[in-house]
């Protein structure tokens, strides 16, 4: 979808060496897909991202959008094909919310009705009442709303690409997480190819289908975000990600993925036979007893029951310590687990309903150093 | 004070007479001034070098005293056979508007957030849909406070014009002068001053009405 072919930038400093912000970047990112630019500051993202769209004109290299040679076409038009979302938002102060998103639709003469009718769509999809804001001026916003509007100003006119930079940064950590969520799910419904500046390794993690690392112009590595916590590919990346890249690697994995299935769950009413024989059987050294809603209701151990007889599950069993849904992330049953001091944890979904049970142990393995693909399972 | 009720009962049509034609010359000579001040202020904008040169050349010509100013028109005017009467003093009074149009103007766009620019921009505005959409827009009050000033200051400026033959409610007060009637000196004064008055309240709310709405105090 867009590739990026030796593109390099040259400063020109009087007197000095031109600074070089770009050193013959080549990449390439598919149809849908968001790729995070990633670098300290200085390193050259910004600088990247802006010469796709002609902001900063670039010294040398190809950009092609969907096969096309950006060089083909004028500064203008190709921006208006290209969502733009900055951090400071840009939302202008002297129109309506409802104006303020349908200024590129305007710029292309689309018909008004439809690109007004598009912009409550647009509106309801980031969870604002069109009904409320789209007569507003901007700065009646605040910073979070504000920036969901700047986001949905780069889409009104359906360009099939997005460039953001740093677009979440200037917004508070706990709107951010909620605004950063909202996009995902509103591009998994889109699905834009998106150009991202952060220099938040977390949000990298979080928001990447792929990590571009640059450092100094250059680009050091370009992969999947496990990929790059895995396999840094030298020291500078490796210092990058942090120490605790294997932690990080959890927030990658939902507890679905990593879920013991339905192992060894018992009821109340089963001979304490039946249960150490499940056990035995899976080879698991617990078993969750559900109740009659399916609903995790405590636990025993092979240890616990050993040399017992004749008595039934109920009579020996233990509260449990704590559940975790199936769509969290690996991360926060981690830290679930050190909250209860516990080892384990059973799984729940929606309703409650128990899905199966994780261990620090399973955790573990799945953090060894080969990297995963998305949507393995541990079997 | 009975003098001056008798006084202007008797003249009110001499000096409503003189007050329009006063404001003739102040709104012709400004007007022109906004036709010429806006589009410098924004030119230099694009060059801060020529930015400074620009606003030095009209901080000068604000500082030369109205009297001689005009005194200067005569014998420029003189080769088109236009050396007194209402030309000079226009043109007088044009010079004297560009600095607080032109400053004012050149302030208002480059106080304009980088962050706006570079959005309109990234969306694909030319330089003059960028102008006309966001920059103009947001310059309004701005510009419009440099108008007011240039009102105001003028009215003043213009009552010097008397003495170039340009009329005017100088002549009321240039009469009292020389007749030693201060019944003249003080309704030719408080005439000139309630003019100013009326007009720095008038363009003040102009400056509001044409405030875009987004920039007024938020009403909730």
């Amino acid at each position: 979808m867009i590739r990026l072919e030796n593109l390099t930038k040259h400063f020109e400093v009087p007197g000095k060496e031109p600074i070089i912000a770009a050193n013959n970047v080549s990449m390439e990112v598919g149809k849908g897909e968001i790729c995070i630019f990633l670098g300290p500051s200085g390193c050259g993202k910004t600088t990247a991202l802006k010469m796709i769209n002609k902001l900063i004109p670039k010294t040398s290299g190809k950009i092609y959008i969907d096969g096309k040679d950006t060089d083909d076409l004028d500064a203008i038009t190709l921006r208006r094909e290209i969502g733009y979302v900055i951090q400071q938002i840009g939302l202008f102060p002297n129109m309506t919310i409802e104006s303020n998103i349908c200024v590129v639709p305007d710029l292309l003469r689309m018909d008004k009705k439809k690109s007004r009718e598009k912009a409550s769509e647009l509106m309801d999809m980031v969870n604002l009442d069109p009904s409320i804001f789209l007569k507003r001026y901007p700065r009646e916003l605040s910073g979070g709303q504000q920036q969901r509007i700047g986001v949905i100003r780069a889409l009104a006119a359906d360009p099939p690409v997005l460039l953001m930079d740093e677009p979440f940064g200037a917004i508070d950590p706990i709107n951010r997480a909620v605004i950063q969520d909202e996009f995902l799910k509103m591009n998994a419904e889109l699905g834009k190819t998106v150009l991202f500046v952060s220099h938040d390794i977390n949000e990298a993690i979080k928001m990447g289908d792929k990590i571009a690392i640059f450092r100094d112009g250059i680009l050091e590595q370009c992969d999947t975000p496990d990929e790059i916590l895995s396999n840094p590919k030298n020291s500078f990346i490796k210092d990058f990600v942090g120490t605790d890249r294997a932690l990080k690697r959890l927030t990658l994995i939902k507890v679905s993925e990593a879920v013991l299935p339905f192992l060894a769950a018992v009821k109340a009413e089963d001979s304490l036979e039946k249960a150490e024989n499940k056990m035995r059987d899976r080879n698991v050294h617990l078993a969750v007893m559900v109740g009659p809603q399916g609903r995790a209701r405590g636990y025993l151990t092979r240890e616990k029951i050993k040399g017992e007889e004749g008595g039934m599950v109920g009579e020996y069993i233990s509260p449990i310590p704590g559940t975790i849904h199936e769509n969290d992330n690996l991360h926060d049953a981690v830290s679930q687990m050190y909250v209860h001091a516990c080892d384990w944890l059973p799984v729940v979904d929606d309703n409650g309903t128990y899905k199966g049970f994780i261990t620090q142990h399973i955790i573990a393995s799945m953090l060894g150093e080969t990297p995963r693909k998305r949507g393995d399972k541990i079997t | 004070m009975e003098d001056i009720i008798r006084y202007v009962t008797n003249n009110y049509p001499t000096i409503l007479k003189l007050t329009i034609e006063h404001l003739y010359l102040v709104s012709i000579s400004v007007g022109a001034a906004i036709f010429s001040g806006v589009p410098i202020g924004i030119l230099i904008t694009k060059d801060k070098k020529l930015a400074e040169k620009v606003l030095y050349v009209a901080s000068v010509i604000i500082t030369i005293p109205s009297v001689a100013m005009f005194g200067l028109m005569i014998p420029i005017l003189s080769m088109v056979n236009r050396g007194i009467g209402f030309w000079p003093a226009a043109i007088a009074i044009f010079l004297y508007s560009q600095l607080p149009i032109i400053r004012n103007t050149y302030t208002a766009i480059n106080n304009i957030d980088p962050a706006l620019r570079e959005a309109a921009k990234g969306m694909g505005m030319s330089d003059w849909q960028r102008l006309s959409k966001v920059e103009i827009p947001l310059a309004v009050p701005v510009v419009m406070a440099g108008v007011r000033m240039a009102v105001v200051m003028n009215i003043a400026v213009a009552t010097i014009a008397v003495y170039i033959g340009a009329g005017g409610l100088g002549t009321i007060i240039n009469e009292g002068i020389t007749g030693t009637n201060s019944t003249k000196l003080i309704v030719g004064a408080v005439a000139v001053s309630l003019l100013a008055i009326i007009a720095d309240y008038l363009f003040l709310l102009l400056q509001k009405i044409l405030t875009p709405k987004g920039l007024s105090e938020v009403t909730s």
